[in-house]
C-alpha cells in the first residue's frame, strides 16, 4: 500500500510544481510605444479589415459598437468576444497603448496571462508600431459602454488558462507577410491582408485537436467552423479550377455572388457584410490577386488601376510604407 | 427521329441536372431546390453583365429579374411547409423557428427583384435627374434622400471613422436586408434613379442575409 502512496504523492508534487512553473512562465515581450501618435482613419480601416469591429460587435442583436460580440460556440466551449470600448471598468479604457500592442500582436493580457487563440492574434504579429498607434487611436473614438462581458464557458481542460502557455509553445503560428520584391504591389498588399489582418486562414485553414492551425493545409478548407458552417478550400489550385478570376472574386468579396451564381451564406456572409465589403475595391482586388497567383509565379492579369487604387487610398496598414522601402514590418 | 433525339436529350439533361444538384431530393425539397437553382442561374448569368464584362442585354436581364420575382415571396415560402427536415435539404431548423424573419426576407427579395426590373433600363450607370431642383428647400430634401446618393456611390468607398468602427451605419444600411426588418426602410429607395448593378447587388444582399441564417454549410 505504502509503495503506491509514495509515488502518488511525489507525482502530485511534481505536477503542482510543473503547473506553478508554467503559470509563472513569462510570455510577454515588453513594448515601449509610449505616446506614439496615431491616425484614427487608418486605424479604423485596419480595425475593419482585421475583423476587430465585426467580432467585438453583436451586429445581429443590435449591440453597441465594440461592446462585445456574439458568442462563438466551438468544440472547446463558448468564447465571448469582450467589450473593447474605452469604458475604464468593463472595457479597455484604463489600458495603455503598450498594453494594447502586447495584447494584439502577442496575444498576452495586461496581467501577463495568455489569450485564447479564438482571438486571432496569431495573424496580427506583423502589425507595425504605427499600425498599433493607429488602431489604438481609432478604438478610443468609440463611445464607452459600461456593460460587463459574459465570461467564456469552456470545457475542462481548456478552461485552465495557464495551459495556453504550453499551447503557444507547441502550436502558435507566425503570419507570413514579408513583401516579395518581384511581386506586384497588389500581390504584396493581398499577402498582407490574407495572411495578416484579414486572417482568412482563421476559418479556411483547418485546426487540429487542440485548435492549432494546420500549417501543412494552409487555406485548404475547414469543415468544422463555430456554428456548423463550412469554409471551402481557397488554395490557388482549387480557386482556379472553380472559375474564380480577380474580377469575379473582388466582386464576390463585396456581393457574395460566386462565379456559378450562388450567393455565399454561412459565416462568410458576415465576413463580407462586416469586413471585405467595406474595404476599398483595390484591397479586394489585392486579396484576389494574392489568392489566385500560383506559388512561384509572378502575379499578372490585374485589371488596370487596381494597384493604383490600393495605393492611393489610405489603405489601412503602415506595412504599405514599409513595403515601399522594402523593409519588413518593424515589430 | 430528330425529334426523339431532342426529347431524349432533354430528358437526359434534366435527369443529369437533378441527380447532380439535388442528390436524391424529392417532393417539396426538390421543388424548392429547383427554384433556388433557377435563381442561382440568373445570378450567375447577370453578374458578368453587371460587372460590364459581357454586353448589357436588357431583355435577358428583365427575364432574369422576372425569374427571381417568380421564385421569391409567396412562391418561395409556400415550398417550406413545416415538416421533419430530410437529409437532402439544406434548410436549417431556424427557418421555421424564425418563420417571420424568413418570410419577410422572401418578400423583401421579391420587392428587390421588382426594383431590379425597374432599374434595368437605366443600364450600368445611374441616370442624371431630369431637371435640377428649383429652390433651396427642394435641394435640402434631395440631400436627405439616401437612396439618391447611394445609387451612384460605391458603398465601400470613403467610409468615416464612425462607420468603419461600427458606431454609425453605412449610408445604405437602413435599406439593406442585413439589418433587422424593423430598422429597414425600403421606401426610401428610388429604383428608377438607380444603376442596374446597384439594384442587382441589393438582390444579392438579400440572398446572403437569408443563406447566412437559414442555409446549412456556406
Amino acid at each position: 500500500m505504502r509503495l503506491l502512496v509514495v509515488p502518488l504523492i511525489l507525482g502530485a508534487i511534481f505536477a503542482a510544481a510543473g503547473i506553478f512553473i508554467v503559470a509563472r512562465w513569462p510570455i510577454m515581450e515588453p513594448v515601449t510605444l509610449g505616446m506614439m501618435e496615431g491616425d484614427a482613419k487608418r486605424g479604423a480601416y485596419l480595425a475593419r479589415s482585421a475583423g476587430c469591429v465585426a467580432c467585438h460587435t453583436d451586429v445581429k442583436m443590435g449591440g453597441a459598437a465594440m461592446a462585445g460580440g456574439a458568442p462563438l460556440d466551438t468544440p472547446f466551449g463558448r468564447f465571448v468576444p469582450p467589450n473593447l470600448t474605452p469604458d475604464p471598468v468593463h472595457g479597455i479604457g484604463d489600458w495603455t497603448l503598450d498594453q494594447f500592442a502586447v495584447a494584439v500582436r502577442q496575444g498576452v493580457r495586461p496581467d501577463g496571462k495568455a489569450y485564447y487563440p479564438a482571438f486571432t492574434y496569431e495573424f496580427y504579429n506583423q502589425f507595425t508600431d504605427q499600425d498599433m498607434a493607429d488602431l489604438w487611436t481609432a478604438f478610443r473614438t468609440v463611445p464607452p459602454v459600461s456593460v460587463p462581458t459574459a465570461r467564456h464557458d469552456l470545457n475542462f481542460p481548456f478552461n485552465l488558462r495557464w495551459g495556453l502557455k504550453l499551447w503557444r509553445a507547441r502550436y502558435m503560428t507566425q503570419s507570413e507577410t514579408t513583401p516579395v520584391m518581384a511581386q506586384s504591389d497588389a500581390w504584396n498588399r493581398g499577402q498582407q491582408l490574407v495572411n495578416g489582418a484579414s486572417h482568412c486562414g482563421a476559418c479556411h485553414t483547418k485546426r487540429g485537436l487542440f485548435g492549432g492551425l494546420d500549417a501543412n493545409a494552409k487555406l485548404e478548407g475547414n469543415t468544422n467552423l463555430p456554428g456548423g458552417s463550412k469554409a471551402p478550400s481557397i488554395s490557388t489550385e482549387d480557386l482556379l479550377s472553380r472559375g474564380w478570376t480577380v474580377a469575379n472574386m473582388a466582386y464576390a468579396l463585396r456581393t457574395g455572388i460566386t462565379p456559378d451564381g450562388d450567393v455565399l451564406g454561412g459565416s462568410m456572409a458576415e465576413a463580407i457584410a462586416q469586413g471585405t465589403g467595406m474595404l476599398t475595391e483595390g484591397d479586394r482586388e489585392a486579396i484576389a490577386t494574392y489568392l489566385l497567383t500560383p506559388s512561384g509565379q509572378i502575379s499578372v492579369g490585374l485589371p488596370t488601376n487596381a494597384a493604383a487604387s490600393s495605393m492611393d487610398s489610405m489603405a489601412g496598414m503602415a506595412g504599405m510604407e514599409g513595403m515601399a522601402g522594402m523593409e519588413s514590418g518593424g515589430n | 427521329m430528330k425529334r426523339s433525339i431532342t426529347i431524349g436529350a432533354i430528358i437526359a439533361s434534366s435527369l443529369g441536372a437533378a441527380a447532380f444538384a439535388h442528390s436524391g431530393a424529392t417532393g417539396v425539397v426538390l421543388e424548392r431546390m429547383n427554384g433556388m437553382s433557377a435563381m442561382k442561374k440568373v445570378m450567375g448569368e447577370l453578374a458578368p453583365m453587371m460587372r460590364g464584362e459581357v454586353p448589357y442585354d436588357v431583355a435577358a436581364a428583365q427575364k432574369g429579374a422576372a425569374t427571381i420575382m417568380a421564385h421569391a415571396g409567396g412562391g418561395m415560402v409556400k415550398l417550406f411547409p413545416e415538416e421533419a427536415i430530410p437529409a437532402t435539404s439544406y434548410a436549417m431548423p431556424a427557418l421555421w423557428e424564425r418563420w417571420d424573419d424568413f418570410s419577410d426576407l422572401a418578400d423583401f427579395l421579391e420587392s428587390q427583384a421588382f426594383g431590379l426590373a425597374m432599374a434595368i433600363p437605366n443600364g450600368l450607370t445611374a441616370p442624371q435627374p431630369p431637371s435640377p431642383p428649383h429652390d433651396m428647400e427642394a435641394m435640402n430634401n434631395m440631400s436627405d434622400m439616401v437612396g439618391m446618393t447611394d445609387a451612384v456611390a460605391q458603398p465601400s468607398q470613403d467610409l468615416t471613422v464612425a462607420q468603419l468602427m461600427g458606431v454609425e451605419p453605412t449610408a445604405n444600411a437602413h435599406t439593406s436586408a442585413t439589418v433587422l426588418p424593423e430598422e429597414r426602410e425600403s421606401s426610401s429607395l428610388d429604383y428608377n434613379m438607380m444603376a442596374a448593378p446597384a439594384a442587382f447587388e441589393r438582390v444579392s444582399q438579400t440572398c446572403a442575409a437569408c443563406h447566412s441564417q437559414f442555409r446549412r454549410g456556406s
